[in-house]
């Protein structure tokens, strides 16, 4: 077989201006989602602050003192307004608030990522299992899973904590586990429908009739499929880890001893008339948190979706193709963009014989 | 013979010469996949398809026909991009197929396809330009009856028909591809893959179309089934006149139904000649290889050869013509300049080549020069009958 050129055409007139070729060099790890990008640095900051929070706080979260924020208006004693001393001013007995905030982020970022973590693991476990095998297997761990849904998990929460006591109901592994324990039934029931789906796929088949086992072909020929739906129930089950966790910390079932939580201040000021006294400083703080915490995972969750699908990949985004070809161009289902890169009824020489054109 | 209004019937058949009316008129038309170092699938090409014409669209995987097909209707997805040419559709009167153009009421409206006006692509999409695809399976919706499916596209696109209107016409058309109507309560797994491929058809043809896009249509069926079905649609076509784009790798089939062949290459379209004439006298070197690789049907033995080397990368397409590295017959010039696309006229009407060797300034090899005679002309496999014309109830 005779070679082929392969540097394009020299000089036809069919030559296409050789467009930009992207830049491949060492930047494997580039995070293109810019989504994925600020969900990546609003968790990098949490965590950071759950790691060091507890010993930067300016103040024990359990002290008390003398109020020493500016007056109120109007007034002249020491307030507890936010001021130079407590940046994020004090609950009206004298604790600090930024303090709370910082040592209260460790718990709470524990319990979230154990609790997701757990979660999942539970779910695809027990979800692809009972898809794939089927049968009797299905109908018992399908059962459980439905029995976990119907059970409302706070109420069973507050039990369990009341039965532990507060010492260890107070300990973060402790109610990572159980909050897992209440939330991975709504995984599982995803995961086994996506097994079922797959199960009779030709692939599936397909390895099985090559003699692959069992073991691998869940973990090799179906787990990839369903990376995308394992990563969105870890950090779905993790924003409602975070919603559980404030939520028996508002309830008093894990209590400001020790460890402050993000619900407990909430609880504190709920109970202080904060919001009708106008104390903005207490409530919004935590309230603040608890979003970009959740705005940051739901993020990341975007981003993890763009880089799975290749669909929804950023190569024809309207900024890159501004840059390439000049237009901003949208993908649009059912219809083609048309860019006009040269000239129409342009060049293809024509030299007739029968006739001229 | 007349035709329903008086007119010579010449005027009514298919043929390939430039008198007859044009439905499709592609110019110069470039698609890429993607931005950064695209795929040049579509190169700058040119394909009219007359009224009531068969054209057949060949070549190998990857050559640009479907590509081609689907960016003139618009359905290509991202990160596809039409880069460069035109294509007209010609929205002649309903019904005014067996009439001829006249100044007063059988005009076409032009349509541009390739504009930004969303509604009026949308508007010639299924009632004037319908698609057939390769996989009738994953074409119909498993969760509907055949009767749903037909009645769907109806309802939305024939608003003023009654429920019972729409029943009949549904039965009706079950009953040209050739279904009985019974089959309206099946769901399409019900069917078999011949069955579906009807239904498709008939889905296809609900609102009586003026270009039926066939992409593969019958390379999932078994060849007794696609011979009937292929039947079925000659004859459809001689009652209603739609024009057929027939996308196909299979070229002995073309060469039975077809009344032009396009062949493509490397996204190029390399020759195009009426069906007979393609296969008996081809012009560039490609078609040669490409009709010398299979037996002919009905001629004498010969021995067969393929074409050497393989199609190359469409990211880094051979320079000058793209054929080259393959060519039995390549030329210096033909590694560095991009060939002409030369127009050729003989007795079996006109044609075009990509090739230097036809520009008229080099020796045609005589496999190339084969004399192509006037029976090559038209290949309708039937001659409309008045009688068909006349039952025609459109």
């Amino acid at each position: 077989m005779a070679t082929i050129d392969t540097p394009a055409a020299t000089g036809g007139p069919e030559e296409v201006p050789a467009a930009p070729t992207p830049r491949k060099s060492g930047r494997r790890f580039r995070v293109r989602s810019k989504k994925m990008l600020i969900g990546l640095i609003l968790l990098g900051v949490f965590v950071l602050i759950a790691v060091i929070g507890p010993i930067i706080a300016p103040y024990k979260p359990t002290a008390l003192m003398p109020l020493q924020g500016p007056p109120m208006h109007g007034g002249t004693a020491p307030s507890q307004l936010p001021g130079a001393k407590h940046w994020l001013g004090q609950t009206n007995i004298g604790g600090d608030i930024l303090s709370q905030m910082l040592a209260g982020t460790r718990p709470t970022i524990i319990v979230s990522f154990l609790a997701g973590a757990v979660a999942t693991a539970l779910a695809v476990v027990i979800g692809i299992t009972a898809g794939y095998v089927g049968g009797i297997v299905d109908e018992v761990l399908s059962l459980i899973a439905n029995v976990f849904l119907v059970i409302p998990a706070l109420p069973l929460l507050i039990a369990i904590g009341a039965f532990l006591g507060p010492n260890r109901a107070g300990n973060p592994l402790v109610i990572g586990l159980i909050i897992a324990g209440t939330g991975w039934a709504w995984g599982a029931r995803v995961m086994r429908a996506q097994a079922l789906s797959m199960r009779n796929r030709d692939f599936v088949e397909a390895a099985r009739i090559s003699g692959e086992k069992t073991r691998r072909i869940v973990l090799a020929e179906i787990m990839p499929n369903l990376t995308a739906i394992i990563a969105s129930s870890f950090l779905f089950t993790t924003i409602y880890a975070i919603g559980t966790y404030v939520g028996l910390g508002f309830l008093t079932v894990v209590s400001a001893g020790h460890d402050y939580n993000w619900g407990t201040i909430l609880f504190d000021a709920t109970s202080s008339s904060a919001v009708e006294s106008g104390f903005w400083w207490w409530y919004i703080p935590p309230g603040l948190a608890i979003a970009l915490l959740g705005t940051s995972l739901a993020l990341i969750n975007f981003g993890i979706d763009e880089y799975i699908n290749p669909r929804l990949r950023m190569a024809m985004s309207p900024r890159h193709t501004r840059r390439v070809l000049g237009v901003a161009l949208r993908p649009q289902l059912g219809f083609t963009p048309v860019v006009r890169k040269r000239a129409v009824g342009a060049p293809t020489p024509n030299t007739g014989v029968g006739e001229a054109l | 013979m007349t035709g329903p209004k008086g007119l010579p019937m010449q005027l009514t058949q298919s043929s390939g010469d430039g008198a007859a009316e044009p439905l499709l008129e592609i110019r110069g038309l470039s698609v890429e996949y993607g931005v950064d170092d695209p795929v040049h699938a579509v190169v700058d090409v040119d394909l009219t398809i007359h009224r009531g014409e068969v054209v057949g669209l060949a070549g190998e995987s990857g050559s640009g026909k479907s590509t081609l097909a689907y960016a003139v209707t618009r359905l290509l997805r991202d990160p596809g991009i039409i880069t460069a040419g035109e294509a007209y559709f010609y929205d002649w009167p309903k019904g005014s197929y067996h009439e001829a153009a006249d100044a007063v009421h059988v005009q076409p409206t032009i349509v541009d396809l390739l504009s930004d006006d969303r509604d009026a692509v949308r508007q010639v999409r299924w009632s004037e330009i319908a698609v057939v695809f390769q996989s009738a399976l994953h074409a119909l919706n498993p969760v509907l009856r055949i009767g749903k499916l037909l009645d769907d596209v109806l309802r939305y696109h024939e608003r003023a028909m009654t429920r019972e209107q729409r029943q009949s016409r549904a039965a009706e058309l079950l009953q040209l591809v050739g279904i009985s109507a019974d089959r309206l309560r099946s769901y399409p797994h019900e069917l078999s893959g011949g069955m579906r491929q009807r239904v498709m058809i008939a889905l296809a043809l609900a609102l009586r179309p003026t270009l039926l896009i066939m992409d593969e249509p019958t390379t999932a069926l078994d060849v007794v089934i696609q011979r009937e079905i292929l039947e079925e649609l000659m004859q459809l076509r001689q009652r209603f006149g739609f024009s057929v784009l027939f996308i196909t790798h299979d070229l002995s089939l073309l060469i039975e139904i077809a009344d032009t062949i396009a062949v493509m290459y490397a996204g190029r379209l390399v020759e195009k000649a009426p069906a007979k004439a393609l296969f008996h006298s081809p012009r560039h070197p490609y078609t040669y290889g490409l009709t010398r690789s299979f037996p002919s049907l009905h001629g004498p033995r010969r021995v067969m050869a393929g074409i050497e080397g393989s199609p190359p990368d469409l990211r880094r397409v051979p320079s000058g013509c793209s054929f080259h590295p393959r060519c039995a017959w390549a030329m210096p010039e033909c590694a560095t300049d991009a060939p002409p696309m030369v127009r050729l006229s003989d007795l079996s009407g006109e044609r075009s080549a990509l090739c230097w060797l036809q520009d008229g300034r080099h020796r045609v090899p005589e496999e190339l020069a084969l004399v192509a005679t006037e029976s090559d002309r038209s290949s309708a496999p039937d001659i409309v009958t008045a009688e068909e014309v006349s039952g025609n109830d459109r």
